[in-house]
């Protein structure tokens, strides 16, 4: 299978005016390849996001690189950019367009081919349930409704590596739910997904793979069963606690 | 950059504005309507408030002899006669609105010529219309007696001397331009900022707040794009706004012609007028919204945005007002002064003057102020703190010196407010001990205080060391140089900036003044200066700029500070000028001092040659002169040629 992220000691150091240096990622490397699903577990202010925007090219790294489908971050982040499908948690919508004309925009933006671009709305709009509410502004739309939009205008212009940044932060089960579906049926597609997260069952239900992070470093990479192996617990939950006390335990 | 996306950005954010009731009101409404009700509003009050005055009774105190015209004062329609003993009294008090003190009689006596006094409230407008009303009874009355003795000395042809009749040569739309002239330019700038505030707000800090920036610059359109794309949809609502404001000005001001109803024609804009106003709007309104684009994209949140647009939209009006200032011209400097430069042009045009050449140079200078701003605005854009709107630094800036720095310029600005308000409070009192005043108490001393609250160390901070005698020396031979340069600059400026005459007067009367003597003069305008403002500018200032900028930098922001401390437009230049050597001075020699003689030493040229305004007029301006200042000058380099010789460390 194809490698389709090489992190590579990635770092990124900012400058606070009261604390200092802040070393929010701390030489960080991974890969991941197509139809994978590739967690990033950890806590608040873990360096999650910092390290996901830094593969999406909206921040640059101090130190250190990553290759996105062979593009460099550094040096090639037009091109990175599209490949990428990004979405984080927190991502807002226009309020006074609708999905239909949000999703259009991206996908001019992202290069999708004009001619077929109508048929791929169209397709996204039934994949996503969303007849009854492609036409109206976002403004009106509920926190469900606006998560199935952002999740579409991410993947609008269907991009092989797809970033997603604790989507279901605030969704209800039901929508969360949706959410993963979809997410594994990109797996299914060969898309390769990146996913962070700080909820362990979400991690155990969709991750192929696992990265626990902590203060901007890596403690430990692997399937499920490797961090068992490794830590000698059996939940996330508790393989996560002794990677953080120092990784002792088992 | 890629001109699709940018188009893509654009139209998406214009459905995304004009969606907007705010933006449409800004954008649409306001323009459209500003002109009629405003207009029609204060002609409709003002008539109404002229004619309620009157319609008032006022009442009159009457004092003193001449019966026949006191009758007539008191029983004049809409006055209303009240005893008091003391007129000016019952005034002041508000009990009468007028009080009149008549001579017994108008026999000239050995006291003098008898006089009739006239006691008024102006701050109240109904006194104000009292003394009219009474002014005109009395001219009456003084007519009346005037043609009775002439009458009574058979001289009746001596009645009609030289008849007077006024005629106005301006033609109606210079009259309507003349009048509107002064009003419109204000409120387009104002319009026209306001027209794209709104848009520069939602569409950087806006987009922020709304988490959406992250998927846009995730998607594949170049960062240069979007900032265009967005920037255009700024520039075209500030378009938008100036456009329908002055179309809905000329359709207005047409009907209202043709219908016939007259109010004035004052108001009138002809299509050529119009037309040229707009063409020399269009980079004004690019400049302005790269301005507002500038500031918006600084902010991290709506709020913060609109907090630090407002003042921007007041400040951008004040330039506007030069428009009303009546000796402004647009040949001059102030066609290459933003926003000032179109409202003096818009002007013009409205009274039928096009100056080709000087129109040009308005809309060249606004471009490229526009282009300039943008492209700070795009390198700014594409920077990580834009884009998350967060005070985080990359490594490698000096995050501990920089608030100094800045606290350092806020200080300067709050000095300029006391020596702009308390400066010239205490120098209306007495100029020179005014002078003094302000230089030791309201410059030198707050300094000081900023420097302890600080805790900076004055010597090494404020480079307060002994210099090396030859350091000292150079200083003052570079005064002579300093002057004359200065001289020229201020010369070269003038064809394009003449002086008003009242300055002149102003600066000779300080210069010339020979009140206290000369050495108080040359203490309160020369020694003074050289101590109080160095510590300033070449302490404080410099000191603090050196740390977070280049050396030139540093200097040269010092200088141009030192320039526009002096609060005026003329000086500017000259004193930046003095204010750059004498900053050079102190690094070059890593001591204030020898800036310090310096500065003393060029105003004290000024004090003893000024008492005929040569420092300022040029006069001083001959070969010998000229010949011996650079003499002096290349003295001073050679002595400074040397880096740090010797100096003592004090």
């Amino acid at each position: 299978m194809a490698q389709m992220i090489a992190a590579d000691r990635l770092k990124k150091i900012y400058v606070d005016a009261k604390r200092g240096d802040v070393v929010a990622v701390d030489a960080i490397s991974f890969d991941c390849v197509e139809g994978e699903i590739f967690g990033i577990l950890g806590p608040n202010g873990a360096g999650k996001t910092t390290a996901l925007r830094m593969l999406a090219t909206i921040l640059a790294p101090t130190s250190g690189s990553a290759l996105l489908n062979g593009y460099d971050i550094v040096r090639e982040p037009e091109k990175v950019r599209g490949s990428i499908g990004y979405l984080s948690g927190e991502t807002g919508l226009y309020a006074r367009l609708t999905p239909r004309e949000i999703l259009r925009y991206f996908g001019l933006l992202n290069r999708y081919p004009k001619d077929t671009l109508e048929e791929r709305i169209h397709n996204l709009v039934t994949l996503f349930d969303m007849h009854e509410f492609a036409d109206v502004r976002c403004e009106k739309l509920s926190t469900g409704m606006r998560q199935k939009v952002s999740i579409a205008r991410a993947v609008v212009h269907d991009p092989p590596i797809l970033i997603f940044d604790e989507p279901t932060a605030g969704l209800d089960i039901l929508v969360a739910d949706a959410l993963l579906t979809y997410i594994e049926e990109c797996r299914g597609q060969g898309k390769c997904v990146v996913f962070s997260t700080h909820v362990m069952s979400e991690a155990e239900r969709i991750c192929d793979r696992i990265a626990v992070i902590h203060r901007g470093r890596i403690l430990a990479v692997g399937s499920l069963d490797e961090l068992r192996a490794r830590t000698g617990q059996r939940f996330l939950e508790k393989i996560f606690l002794s990677l953080v006390r120092g990784g002792g335990e088992g | 950059m890629s001109i699709g996306d940018t188009f893509l950005v654009f139209r998406k954010e214009m459905t995304d504005l004009l969606r907007d009731r705010r933006s449409v009101l800004a954008m649409i409404v306001f323009p459209v309507l500003i002109h009629p009700i405003l207009i029609f509003g204060s002609a409709r009050l003002s008539s109404y408030g002229e004619t309620r005055l009157k319609e008032e009774t006022v009442t009159a105190v009457v004092e003193g002899g001449l019966p026949d015209l006191r009758e007539r004062i008191v029983s004049a329609p809409g006055v209303r006669p009240l005893r008091a003993r003391d007129p000016a009294e019952a005034v002041r008090s508000g009990r009468a609105d007028i009080g009149v003190a008549l001579p017994e009689n108008l026999a000239i006596s050995a006291g003098g010529e008898p006089e009739a006094v006239l006691f008024y409230d102006g701050s109240r407008g109904l006194s104000g219309e009292a003394m009219e009303r009474v002014a005109r009874i009395l001219d009456e009355w003084k007519a009346e007696v005037r043609e009775a003795r002439l009458d009574s000395l058979g001289a009746a042809e001596l009645k009609r001397v030289l008849p007077v009749e006024e005629k106005n040569v301006a033609s109606e739309e210079r009259m309507a331009g003349g009048k509107l002239g002064k009003l419109l330019p204000i409120l387009l700038v104002f319009l026209l900022l306001n027209g794209a505030s709104f848009a520069a707000v939602d569409l950087f800090a806006g987009e922020r707040e709304r988490k959406t920036i992250e998927t846009l610059l995730t998607s594949l359109a170049p960062r240069s794009s979007i900032v265009a794309g967005k920037f255009l949809a700024v520039a075209v609502s500030a378009v938008i706004a100036t456009l329908l404001f002055l179309s809905s000005s000329f359709l207005f001001t047409r009907i209202r012609w043709a219908g016939g109803e007259g109010l004035h024609d004052a108001w009138s804009v002809s299509p050529l007028s119009a037309a040229v106003v707009f063409v020399i709007s269009l980079p004004l309104a690019f400049l302005l919204s790269a301005v507002l684009v500038l500031i918006s994209s600084h902010a991290r949140t709506y709020r913060e945005a609109q907090t630090l647009l407002l003042p921007s939209l007041l400040l951008g009006v004040v330039p506007a007002a030069a428009s009303v200032a009546p000796g402004v011209r647009l040949e001059s400097i102030v066609a290459i002064v933003p926003i000032a430069n179109v409202a003096v042009a818009v002007r013009e045009a409205l009274l039928g003057n096009y100056p080709i050449l000087f129109l040009g140079l308005v809309v060249l200078s606004n471009s490229i102020g526009a282009y300039l701003v943008l492209r700070w605005a795009r390198a700014f854009l594409s920077s990580e703190r834009t884009v998350f709107g967060e005070a985080r630094r990359e490594p490698g800036v000096l995050p501990a010196d920089r608030p100094r720095a800045r606290e350092v310029t806020i200080f300067f600005a709050f000095e300029i407010l006391v020596l702009y308000y308390l400066g010239s409070l205490v120098q209306s009192k007495d100029l020179l001990l005014g002078v003094i005043l302000t230089l030791w108490g309201f410059l030198l001393l707050p300094t000081l205080v900023f420097a302890r609250r600080y805790r900076l160390d004055i010597r090494r901070d404020f480079f307060l060391r002994l210099p090396s005698l030859r350091h000292l020396l150079a200083g003052i031979l570079l005064a002579p140089a300093s002057l004359l340069a200065a001289n020229l600059l201020f010369h070269a400026q003038s064809r394009f900036l003449p002086v008003p005459e009242d300055l002149l007067e102003a600066f000779e009367k300080l210069m010339g003044s020979g009140e206290g003597g000369l050495v108080l003069m040359l203490f309160a305008v020369a020694v003074s200066p050289g101590i109080c403002e160095e510590m300033l500018f070449r302490g404080l200032l410099l000191g603090q700029y050196r740390r977070v900028l280049s050396p030139t930098r540093a200097v040269l922001a010092g200088g141009l500070l030192f320039g526009l401390f002096h609060l005026s437009i003329y000086r500017f230049l000259p004193t930046a000028l003095l204010g750059i050597i004498a900053g050079w001075l102190v690094l070059r020699t890593r001591s204030i001092v020898p800036a310090m003689f310096l500065h003393a030493v060029y105003n004290g040229i000024g004090v003893l040659a000024g008492g005929t305004g040569g420092a300022l007029e040029g006069e001083s301006l001959s070969t010998p002169w000229i010949a011996g200042a650079i003499l002096l000058a290349a003295g001073a380099l050679l002595l400074l040629r040397e880096k740090e010789w010797g100096g003592g460390d004090g």
